[in-house]
């Protein structure tokens, strides 16, 4: 059974009396564990389709079901309890708490999940181990570069295991070589944990790298390929 | 968690904190200093007011309280002294008593003559009661029948001065005119004009001579146990004591004989705190335009909060600990302002006399002023800050629950 079931998905967005169709009529299957990348030039539909993977925003038209839930039909206060269990947030900007340190960044998620204090220490400490940033664990953000403040970013999403990590351009702010160290962190985790990756992009290295292609032209799918692992 | 973040999102902009706290500090700096300003002047009247004209609880005959300022002779309490050394007797609340004869007076200068009124005391027993003996400028107070105390006021406006003569014109009880020359053997000077500008004072015995009212008195003062300001507590004696006189008798209290001095005070009061609400309302404004900016600069994080699950009360109980941090800096600061400026106030004081001249303010006020402590008002006055500023929060609080998570992360 597929992870992520999309059919004719449509979103319009109403500006005055002007409506911008960003989706058109999206139909994806997405399995569990696949490691995809959503590409396609800015105004294609790449983060919108992201906000609706994601539950950050809703469909005007068509359904989204995450492991058999359909999202659409979803309540504000079920998307963001489904946001807070399920699904993991990877962004361009890393868009880190400027207050806490990586491990307190790291530690949210799990504070929302009502973990206790001992395995909440462990398990963060263990993931920030894991993306390399052992030395960094009691820094703030602004004390570190782009690459790890990303992989802090990454090990939040990662720390409660989510089924879907959703990365939007997550290389964009990062150099080549540290985006395409985080490419290859966030694969291997990938590998590690089975968890599915969703990107959007339109950095070459990052579609190249992923198992499965998707663009995205005019709010629609214009192709979609796959690799294999 | 929240909380943790609360406090470091505070300090996150330390100087914009500080000075929101430091202008809701100055705002209950000023309500604390206002109260202490009223708390004192109410202080100085009740005392003033106590030190020379009425005492805590005043027994009156039926009737003539409205007419007091009229002196009537027509109803006197018939022998008062009497009446007085009963009174202590009887009740043990009741620690001295001494009867007062006012009257109405034309004194007479060589060079100037005023209306005045006059009042026959008790040598013995009214320094028990009052504290005139202790106001006295020059000479003496009174001693024995002849001598006369002058107001240091009424004196300078009839050009007196110590060990002049002085005629002093009434009408008795009877309507016989009576003019007597006295030699002033005292001046006295209070901080109440009324006393100050318009009395005196000669003995219980002379005045009952010249008035033709042998052993009477037209008020008798009674000095009692517990606090003035203990109104309600004197109101109850009051009653205990005219339920027992009977008919005859009224008491009032001296807040009853004064209601109207106490009326402008509260009038000013009111002023005095309508300013300070002001003062706060502009305080608030400040926290409120802080914590907005603050909101303003953090939509994509917030928007980030929203994403990962942080819920909309989540979201409310860290901005209403964020007001919470600023309201409670900002209280303290307003608290240890404002009690220094009330120690300047109160040790201290400030002394209007070379400001204020020969002018004579019309209340029993003292030139030098002093402030009061209010530490129940300054503990008030930190809460109400503390708890306002928390709930003022409420109003950006509310917007930042209002951003949506898309719209947010699409702003970074």
């Amino acid at each position: 059974m597929a992870l992520l079931t999309i059919e004719d998905l449509k979103k319009d967005y109403k500006t005055g009396k002007v409506i911008t169709k960003a989706l058109r009529g999206i139909d994806l299957e997405i399995a569990e564990g696949e490691f995809l990348s959503i590409a396609g030039p800015s105004g294609s539909g790449k983060t919108t389709l992201l906000n609706i993977i994601g539950c950050l925003d809703v469909p005007t038209s068509g359904t989204v079901s995450l492991n058999g839930t359909d999202l659409s039909d979803l309540k504000k206060k079920a998307r963001a309890e489904l946001r807070k269990d399920s699904i993991g947030f990877v962004f361009q900007s890393f868009n880190l708490i400027p207050v806490l340190t990586a491990f307190e960044n790291v530690e949210i998620p799990l504070i929302l999940l009502h973990w206790d204090k001992r395995k909440r220490k462990e398990t963060v400490e263990q993931l920030l181990i894991d993306v390399g940033l052992k030395e960094y664990i009691h820094r703030r953000p602004l004390a570190m570069s782009g690459g790890q403040q990303q992989r802090v970013a990454i090990a939040r999403a990662l720390v409660k295991d989510p089924k879907l990590v959703l990365a939007d351009e997550p290389t964009a702010n990062l150099d080549s070589t540290t985006g395409m160290e985080t490419l290859k962190l966030m694969k291997e985790l990938n590998e590690r944990k089975n968890t599915t990756f969703v990107f959007s992009t339109h950095d070459k290295m990052v579609m190249d790298f992923a198992h499965r292609l998707i663009l995205l032209k005019d709010g629609k799918v214009s192709s979609d390929s796959k690799k294999g692992k | 968690m929240l909380f943790k973040m609360a406090i470091r999102n505070v300090f996150r902009h330390t100087r914009r904190t500080l000075i929101t706290a430091a202008a809701i500090g100055v705002g209950l700096m000023f309500m604390i200093m206002i109260d202490s300003m009223f708390g004192g002047v109410e202080n100085q009247v009740v005392r003033n007011i106590l030190e020379t004209d009425n005492s805590e609880l005043v027994v009156y005959p039926t009737g003539v309280f409205e007419n007091r300022f009229l002196f009537p002779l027509d109803t006197l309490i018939e022998d008062a002294s009497a009446l007085s050394a009963q009174l202590e007797a009887d009740y043990a609340d009741v620690v001295f008593a001494t009867p007062r004869l006012r009257f109405a007076v034309f004194a007479i200068g060589p060079q100037a003559e005023l209306f005045a009124f006059g009042m026959g005391i008790d040598p013995e027993t009214d320094p028990k009661v009052f504290d005139l003996q202790n106001k006295i400028e020059e000479g003496r107070f009174l001693e024995a029948d002849g001598d006369l105390v002058i107001g240091a006021g009424l004196a300078k406006e009839l050009n007196l001065a110590l060990g002049d003569y002085v005629l002093i014109q009434t009408k008795s009880r009877r309507g016989v005119m009576d003019v007597r020359e006295y030699e002033i053997t005292g001046i006295v000077n209070t901080s109440n004009p009324l006393i100050n500008s318009n009395a005196v004072f000669i003995t219980l015995a002379d005045a009952q001579t010249i008035l033709e009212a042998p052993a009477a008195a037209s008020e008798i003062n009674l000095h009692v146990k517990g606090k003035p300001r203990d109104t309600e507590r004197l109101n109850v004696l009051g009653s205990k004591i005219g339920k027992d006189l009977g008919a005859d008798f009224e008491l009032y209290t001296w807040y009853d004989l004064n209601a109207g001095l106490f009326e402008i005070a509260g009038q000013k009061q009111s002023v005095g705190f309508f300013i300070a609400f002001i003062v706060i309302v502009i305080a608030l404004v400040g926290i409120v335009n802080t914590m907005l900016l603050s909101i303003y600069e953090r939509i994509p994080e917030l928007g980030t909060m929203r994403a990962m699950g942080f819920s909309k009360g989540n979201i409310r109980s860290m901005m209403l600990a964020e007001g919470s941090i600023i309201g409670f800096l900002g209280s303290l600061f307003g608290v240890i302002l404002g009690l220094g400026v009330v120690t300047y106030m109160t040790e201290v004081g400030m002394d209007f006399n070379s400001l204020m001249g020969d002018f004579e303010i019309p209340m029993p006020l003292d030139l030098h002023y002093r402030g009061e402590y209010n530490f129940g008002y300054m503990a008030f006055t930190f809460f109400l800050g503390w708890i306002i500023s928390t709930v003022i929060t409420l109003i950006p609080a509310r917007k930042a629950t209002r951003i949506e998570p898309s719209e947010a992360l699409r702003s970074t």
